[in-house]
């Protein structure tokens, strides 16, 4: 198939990647503009989509970017993905989702100091001191495994599968400068005694940390995964009373540009404001709704970025017979990107195998074939 | 007139013709970076500047940046051109302090990526007399640039970085500029970036590159700027400014070429020539075929190539390529970026479109002109009946050509 998308025009599948986390294309596919500035903005935000609609997707996208094009003093993101640190509907408590985040922020920390490590190695001694504590304390491992890891594999693409796999920054350090990050995280960790802290310790800790210490602008708590959770995802007004505790604390915590991005199930939006009110009159709300031609949008995108600008369509590559033909995949599929992508990958597939691997033409009897067995559109 | 006496005029400030609302909104964007500092919106402090092959970007570019960035005192403003053109429709200009010229078309592989980009770096750092230690990687050479124009923001002072010809740069070294260069930068509140180019624009992801960034397109002259150009650039200009207007349709450049010779076959012939110099020799002829095959087109897909060339050739023995070997030069000739895909399909530059068909239409080829209107009739038809679903709009197609034809009518022999 690569080498036919290739004599194709294209560089890579364009459609490859169907879910967000694996593509490290990812920045290139996101549309939603308005959605994308509110996710990355100084306020707080909640951002409603129904499942498989781009939640995740913009969530690992405002991570990647406040690392990648916000310029040297840009947000820190908290990436925040329950499912990653509660077996089940367990986080009903303050403290808990207070360990949580610290959790989830220290190893937000670890991955990006080993993306970037000039951040650690810039920094005073104290602040390497109290580096080493709080990733000692909080992370799901010893920090010394990691260590002893990125030392082994020099190779800081080690480190996400074992914390966070979508945390995936582009311009990776040098074998020699990650290795030096290792050497001085690990002499400041020597200097340590272990000493955990409560949990709201943890946090007041983390954030002076990352504000005063390392001067990010703010911190953005990216959370996600609420529908992750099969007891929760029938009952909204219970997946409220599970969230209470942190979204209590959002006035609190943007006085202290702490900035909560809830990234929630639309169908708990009438639950939300029910419950919270204030909070919801406070924040900033968005619904990520993909209307046909964003979907479209998207596909083309990915086809321009694929063939490197050489065309910005598969009309490119299709018979006469067809127009717009990203429009004509959309209106096939249910109005999610996931099945967009599946669908315009079983088109391209459907045309290579009628051209018996000669040449790539669409036509509309591909359509017609990867119409059957697709989920029809509901 | 001989090749040789075709002159191209270096950049002169009171040469300069037109442009008015473009320079205006660089200077509407430069006070608005001087007042709101950080609170300017992100995206706000880009501006994109998009114009066909010979609209004028270049001059803009240097217009801006020796006459009117310094208007502003507090303004510091770098040019950096990435794709020069070729020899034959080069101005004989000097580089000039805070100028720069890199040839970033094409990169074979990411060292040669890297260098460029290690070149912009650097170059940018000393103007800022930064220092950098030599060899250094590109992430500590972009932190070093940041920390040298944050010490000028300092100072209140504003940034301006002006590029020309961006969108024609290999995208892997745009890639690596935005990391490196445009999105830090672009997070800066005293920074402004002019970025200027044709063909397809780059889809930048920095959102200080995406959002709320204005996209201004240089228009080709109106006739009465024609003539303003002609008067300033051409002392002993050989053909009045409506028809060099009507032949070229206004683009800036190719009035330029147009004024310097009487016979308008000739010129308009050397005007192509000097064009397409940017494909290598030994494949322009078949490229300039092409092209005229395809000029009278208002864009194309690789079906309609094949007897648009059997149209221009009208000869019974001509074979015309396979659909593979067609898309394969196609690609070919979109690297060259004369041509590029717009709204679902491929378009040649207009600029270079409107010189092409305007050549056919000159005695001793207008006969080539007819067959292909002709094919290209006959084909839109065919496909209107043949493709249902779309038959209105290839209906509407083959009306263009049917139009053309009536407007021409006297070109058609007498039956």
């Amino acid at each position: 198939m690569d080498e036919i998308l290739a004599a194709a025009g294209f560089k890579r599948n364009p459609f490859k990647f169907r879910e967000s986390s694996g593509d490290p294309h990812l920045v290139d596919y996101i549309v939603n503009s308005e959605t994308f500035a509110l996710a990355w903005a100084d306020e707080p935000a909640l951002i409603l989509a129904a499942a498989g609609a781009g939640k995740t997707a913009m969530r690992i996208f405002t991570a990647r970017t406040c690392w990648t094009s916000l310029g040297r003093k840009h947000p820190f993101p908290l990436p925040y993905y329950l499912p990653q640190h509660f077996d089940g509907a367990t986080f009903f408590s303050r403290e808990a989702h207070l360990q949580a985040i610290v959790r989830a922020g220290a190893a937000s920390l670890l991955l990006g100091l080993a993306y970037r490590p000039e951040y650690l190695l810039n920094a005073a001694p104290e602040i390497r001191l109290q580096t080493a504590r709080l990733l000692a304390n909080h992370l799901p491992s010893p920090l010394r495994r990691y260590l002893e890891i990125l030392q082994e594999e020099q190779n800081v693409q080690a480190l996400p599968p074992l914390l966070d796999r979508a945390y995936v920054l582009p311009e990776p350090p040098s074998r020699a400068v990650l290795l030096e990050m290792c050497t001085v995280l690990g002499e400041a960790l020597a200097q340590l005694p272990s000493y955990p802290g409560s949990p709201g310790q943890a946090f007041t800790d983390l954030t002076t940390l990352l504000l005063d210490g390392y001067q990010f602008r703010s911190i953005l708590l990216l959370l996600d995964g609420v529908d992750g959770f099969a007891d929760l995802g029938q009952d909204a007004a219970l997946t409220c009373q599970a969230l209470a505790p942190v979204v209590e604390c959002i006035p609190a915590w943007t006085k202290e540009k702490v900035y909560f991005k809830g990234f929630l199930p639309l169908e708990m939006s009438a639950a939300f404001q029910a419950a919270f009110k204030d909070i919801w009159e406070l924040s900033n709300i968005r619904l990520i709704h993909w209307e046909p031609d964003e979907l479209a949008g998207m596909l083309r995108r990915r086809v321009a970025k694929a063939t490197g600008g050489n065309f910005g369509s598969l009309d490119a590559i299709s018979s006469p017979a067809l127009r717009d033909v990203e429009t004509q995949l959309v209106k096939e599929c249910p109005a999610l990107p996931r099945h967009v992508i599946i669908f315009a990958e079983r088109v391209l597939l459907a045309a290579y195998q009628r051209c018996e691997g000669h040449f790539i033409q669409i036509s509309p009897e591909d359509i017609e074939t990867a119409r059957k067995g697709f989920p029809p559109h509901s | 007139m001989e090749e040789d006496q075709r002159s191209i005029p270096a950049y002169a400030e009171d040469c300069f013709v037109g442009r008015e609302e473009v320079i205006a909104q660089v200077r509407e964007a430069v006070s608005a970076a001087s007042h709101g500092g950080g609170a300017a919106p992100p995206g706000g402090r880009t501006l994109i500047i998009h114009g066909e092959r010979g609209s004028g970007k270049t001059w803009l570019s240097l217009h801006l940046k020796r006459k009117v960035l310094p208007e502003f005192s507090a303004v510091d403003a770098l040019l950096i051109r990435l794709c020069p053109p070729p020899e034959q429709i080069r101005m004989p200009e000097a580089i000039l302090a805070g100028e720069m010229e890199i040839d970033a078309a094409y990169l074979p592989d990411v060292t040669a990526v890297e260098a460029r980009c290690r070149d912009v770096l650097e170059w940018i750092a000393g103007r800022l007399e930064v220092a950098v230690v030599a060899g250094a990687a590109l992430k500590d050479l972009s932190g070093w640039v940041q920390t040298g124009i944050e010490a000028r923001l300092e100072q209140k002072r504003l940034f301006v970085l002006i590029l020309d010809s961006v969108f024609e740069a290999d995208w892997n070294f745009l890639e690596k500029l935005e990391t490196f260069l445009l999105a830090p930068l672009g997070a800066l509140p005293g920074v402004v970036l002019i970025l200027t180019g044709r063909g397809r624009l780059y889809p930048w992801v920095s959102p200080n590159l995406r959002l709320n960034t204005p996209i201004e397109t240089l228009a080709p002259f109106t006739i009465q700027q024609v003539q303003a150009q002609i008067e300033k650039q051409i002392p002993h200009p050989s053909l009045p400014a409506d028809q060099i207007h009507e032949l070229g349709g206004g683009y800036p450049l190719t009035n330029l070429l147009l004024a310097q010779e009487k016979d308008p076959a000739r010129s308009l012939n050397e005007v192509i020539n000097i064009l397409l110099a940017v494909v290598d020799s030994e494949k322009r002829q078949m490229v300039r075929e092409w092209l005229e095959a395809l000029s009278v087109l208002d864009g194309f897909r690789d079906e309609e190539i094949a007897p648009m060339l059997t149209a221009y050739h009208g000869r019974a023995d001509y074979q015309p390529p396979e659909l593979i070997e067609i898309r394969r030069t196609r690609e070919e000739i979109v690297s060259t970026h004369l041509v590029r895909w717009l709204d679902g399909r491929f378009v040649i530059d207009e600029s270079l479109r409107r010189i092409l068909e305007s050549y056919l239409l000159q005695p001793g080829s207008s006969n080539t002109w007819l067959h292909l209107q002709e094919q290209a009739y006959k084909l839109y038809k065919d496909w209107s009946r043949q493709f249902i679903r779309h038959s209105v709009y290839y209906e509407n197609k083959a009306r263009r050509h049917e139009d053309a034809l009536r407007k021409h009518s006297t070109l058609i022999p007498a039956q």
